[in-house]
């Protein structure tokens, strides 16, 4: 026993650890990738699984929840990497949606149409960024408030693009590739996990590879990250423009899984959801996101049983206290941090016994 | 003409609320660094209260002493139980906090009251005189020279008063409290405390106006932000400017193009100014410390 | 043209209050000069200027010929200036030794040489004596070590202007060893390092540094040959009379 240790000693003395310990790999959300990867996709899996058992109703409650993961996971860079708000996720989502219905009411082939709409969705996002970013961290939640709060008008004002009022349809015969992408449909539920889960397998590689580290130079050292070269406002700028891309796409399914879209459905309250449940999740977890989708898609369908639609805002504003006041790095990280520590005490038992 | 007077009078008479709206958030802005989302909130709950008060027999007077008397309360308490507290995990966690306050109000009051819009009392809804050939009411004159008293009020005593300079250096130097003797705790509470009497009086002005939902003066906070970006952070003057400059912009809007556009004219005035000047219009260039 | 450091009337005002007042100074190329002062006196707001993140109300910054005026804090590195900070500016989600990593993205374009290997990371902190810390977070390493990697992370770019603020303030008394060992390392591999050496423990700088600058309350009131500044009334009375207080600090 007591040679083994000198050995490994040894081992490592002339060999440097090249992992993050346990305890920063928890709580940075670093490393371990191919952990991570196996977490997010076994939560794909519960979720596909869940969806394809529940009734239809239940169904298309997961398939939003999905839908509103991928903007959290795009918001959650700018949370997690820059500690910036936005408050912005719904106004790409519109973004995302009205431009795909607009592009395919011209006629444009649906694909071609989805595609432009995330590009489109990506510029604007990059433009609004340059001004945005000039405000400091959590201050950026002013402009982005504004600017959520104008988006249900605007979309009234520009009833020409958006069908004001009345709102303005997807395209309802778009399969690509035979599938039937509309409402609760198994092919919609699939699509949008498949999407989520290669989404976050990117964000993942990213997070942990140099556009990562750069980002967090930038979020957590900028003068640091100035000295040796770095353009924080680029980077800034880059950073956004991946969390409002995530909303154009977000914004696109959302368009085919509602089939009709209007300015109600993007309210200044969407982006606060995409926010919320980045923070109730964990906003450096990918299979957080998840959860935080589900927590603002599909939560207060399940809470309709139990406290009046009305209540749902006081469920989630306690959640969201309880999970900033355990530190504010989020339930997923937490349930992270405990997993180990309960198979650990599971193993002792039965050890013991 | 007549359009473009009465755009503009009125513009300023409700611009001066807008600038009240700034002026709660950047008291809490200079003692804590960060900003409250659940302002709104804490002034509907102020309001519900005094229209009960109002329902049951008490004169205006009464009604907007328990308004103010409400929200100035549950201002302390927020900040002094949830957001101050939470600060020791950093400023973005307090701000976020603000908002799960926000939503535990709204739902409470969803609960509790209903959502739909209700009539508010004013102090008079008598007309006072014409003004450049727009009639004002008493109300309107009430509202601007309450308003008016308030910041010359704010300005005197972050000038003048030792706990109102103390809370000026709060956020930039911890010690600041210290050396005159006040936790700083304290005074980062009787920030939030002072940014809640102003969100009950700016209730008592908006309520008659957009009639009281758990959201309605929720409505006003996005001007409250537009203020105090392009005024500047940490300047009660600039808070005024601005928000006066947004009343008669978004009036002019409102008459000549199209009132669903307001918000967005908004907006982009904020980026415009944050493009040309990224500190406000009187805010202070700000080094970081090395 | 003039190879090293020369600063003219560089002026720097806070509201009003002068922190530099028309200080003029200059390095030679290779001279390791130790900008020394009480609290307060400018020494941090000189450093800030050099790098470029403040910019100074007067005066220039030329270095190795080129006016610095116009080149903007984020491309100093390019040209050969890296820097540390007083208070550690470490990311706290990454290691030390990613940290350190952080300073070898930009290397100077003029000489853009590719890293040996004894330039690595890895090996710095060794050099340094906290290698131990690499893979640690900043938040679990101590004080001195965070100090240190500021150190390894501005050595990563192979400056030819190195700035360091107070980089001993708060190391260990071993630390402080391995430090100046490791300085006078890097001046026998590279001569032609100018280094601007910000420090309290005249000690540390006397034994370094062949030059001294003296800042007193923005002013530039001794500038010299170590001994001869060292043995200067006006410093004396200006910084050495309280000097117990500085060496009170750990
Ligand atoms: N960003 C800033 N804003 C306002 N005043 C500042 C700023 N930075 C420095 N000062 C002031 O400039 C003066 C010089 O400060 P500086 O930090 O350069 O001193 P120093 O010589 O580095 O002191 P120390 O030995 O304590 O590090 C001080 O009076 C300080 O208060
Ligand atoms: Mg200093």
């Amino acid at each position: 026993m007591t040679l083994q240790k000198d050995v490994e000693t040894q081992e490592s003395a002339r060999r440097p650890r090249r992992r993050l310990s346990a305890r920063a790999a928890a709580s940075t959300g670093r490393g371990r990738v191919p952990a991570r990867l196996l977490t997010l996709a076994v939560v794909a899996v519960a979720v596909l699984a869940f969806g394809f058992a529940s009734a239809p109703s239940v169904r298309y409650a997961v398939i939003l929840s999905v839908i509103y993961a991928i903007a959290i996971l795009g918001n959650n860079a700018v949370l997690g990497l820059l500690g910036e708000m936005n408050l912005s996720g719904g106004v790409t989502m519109a973004l995302g949606a009205y431009g795909f219905c607009w592009f395919s009411a011209q006629g444009m082939n649906p694909a071609l149409a989805a595609v432009t709409a995330v590009l489109l969705t990506a510029l604007v996002s990059a433009v609004i960024a340059i001004p945005t970013t000039r405000l400091r961290g959590i201050f950026t939640a002013l402009a982005t408030f504004a600017l959520a709060y104008a988006i249900p008008t605007l979309a009234i004002y520009l009833k020409d693009i958006t069908g004001g009022d009345e709102g303005t349809s997807a395209p309802y015969d778009f399969a690509p590739f035979g599938l039937e992408l509309s409402g609760s449909t198994w092919d919609m539920l699939t699509t949008v996990v498949v999407i989520f889960v290669l989404l976050g397998a990117l964000s993942l590689y990213l997070f942990n590879a140099r556009p990562g580290t750069t980002a967090l130079v930038v979020g957590e050292a900028e003068l640091a990250g100035t000295t040796t070269g770095i353009s924080h406002r680029t980077v800034k700028v880059v950073v956004w423009t991946w969390a409002g891309t995530l909303g154009g796409i977000a914004g696109v399914l959302y368009a085919l899984a509602v089939g009709f879209i209007g300015p109600t459905g993007f309210s200044f309250m969407l982006g606060v959801w995409i926010l919320v449940g980045g923070v109730i999740a964990g906003p450096r977890s990918v299979w957080g996101a998840l959860l935080g989708g589900l927590f603002v898609g599909l939560l207060p369908v399940e809470l309709q049983s139990v406290v009046p639609p009305a209540a749902t805002g006081i469920i989630f504003g306690a959640i969201l206290l309880i999970a900033l006041l355990a530190g504010g790095r989020g339930l997923a990280e937490w349930i992270e941090r405990a997993a180990p520590k309960m198979t650990e005490l599971i193993r002792r038992r039965r050890a013991a016994s | 003409m007549d359009l473009l007077q009465a755009s503009i009078v009125l513009g300023v008479v409700v611009g001066i609320v807008y600038a009240l709206s700034g002026a709660g958030l950047v008291v809490i802005f200079r003692t804590s660094g960060y900003i409250s989302f659940a302002q709104g909130d804490i002034a509907a709950v102020g309001l519900f209260v005094g229209l009960a008060a109002y329902k049951a027999g008490g004169g205006y007077g009464l009604t907007a002493v328990t308004v103010i008397l409400v929200s100035t309360v549950l201002g302390g308490l927020v900040g002094g139980l949830i957001t101050i507290p939470l600060e020791r995990h950093g400023h973005l966690p307090a701000a976020l906090s603000t908002i799960g306050v926000g939503l535990i109000i709204g739902g409470i009051l969803n609960v509790t009251v209903g959502g739909d819009p209700r009539a508010f009392p004013e102090v008079s809804s008598a007309a006072a005189f014409d003004f450049a050939g727009v009639r004002l009411g008493w109300s309107d004159i009430v509202g601007m020279l309450a308003s008016a008293a308030i910041f010359i009020g704010l300005g005197f005593f972050f000038r003048r008063s030792r706990i109102g300079i103390a809370m000026r250096a709060v956020n930039d130097n911890r010690f600041a409290g210290q050396i005159l003797g006040v936790p700083d705790k304290r005074l980062k509470l009787v920030g939030w405390i002072v940014a809640g009497s102003l969100s009950g009086v700016l209730g008592l002005f908006v309520a008659p106006i957009l009639s009281l939902s758990p959201v309605s003066v929720n409505t006003l906070l996005v001007f409250g932000f537009c203020a105090i970006v392009i005024g500047g952070f940490d300047s009660i003057f600039g808070a005024l400017v601005a928000g006066v400059s947004i009343g008669v912009l978004s009036n002019l809007t409102s008459a000549y193009v199209d009132p669903n556009l307001v918000p967005t004219v908004l907006w982009a005035a904020m980026l415009l100014v944050l493009l040309i000047r990224p500190n406000g219009l009187f805010g202070r260039r700000r080094l970081v410390r090395v | 043209m003039t190879t090293g450091l020369e600063v003219r009337d560089l002026t720097m005002t806070f509201s009003g209050v002068d922190a530099l007042a028309q200080v003029s100074f200059s390095i030679g190329e290779g001279v390791w000069l130790g900008l020394i002062g009480p609290n307060g006196s400018g020494k941090s707001t000189m450093l800030n200027v050099l790098s470029g993140l403040y910019r100074p109300r007067a005066g220039s910054v030329v270095m190795n010929g080129h006016d610095l005026q116009a080149v903007r804090a984020r491309h100093r590195i390019r040209q050969g200036l890296s820097r540390t900070f007083q208070h550690p500016q470490l990311a706290a989600s990454l290691t030390i030794l990613e940290n350190v990593m952080v300073g070898a993205a930009h290397r100077p374009t003029a000489e853009a040489p590719s890293p040996p290997a004894s330039d690595s990371g890895a090996e710095w902190l060794r050099r340094l004596g906290c290698d131990e810390y690499a893979e640690h977070l900043p938040s679990e390493a101590p004080y001195g070590v965070q100090k240190l990697a500021e150190v390894a992370r501005a050595l990563m770019s192979a400056p030819s202007l190195l700035l360091l603020d107070e980089p001993a303030a708060g190391l260990s008394a071993r630390e402080r060893v391995d430090l100046v060992a490791a300085l006078k390392e890097i001046r026998r591999h590279r001569p032609t390092l100018t280094l601007c050496l910000v420090e309290h423990d005249v000690g540390l700088v006397a034994s370094l540094c062949s030059e001294l600058a003296v800042l007193s309350a923005g002013r530039l009131i001794a500038n010299g040959p170590t001994q001869t500044v060292l043995a200067d009334e006006a410093v004396k009375v200006a910084y050495l009379g309280t000097r117990s207080t500085h060496d009170a600090t750990p």
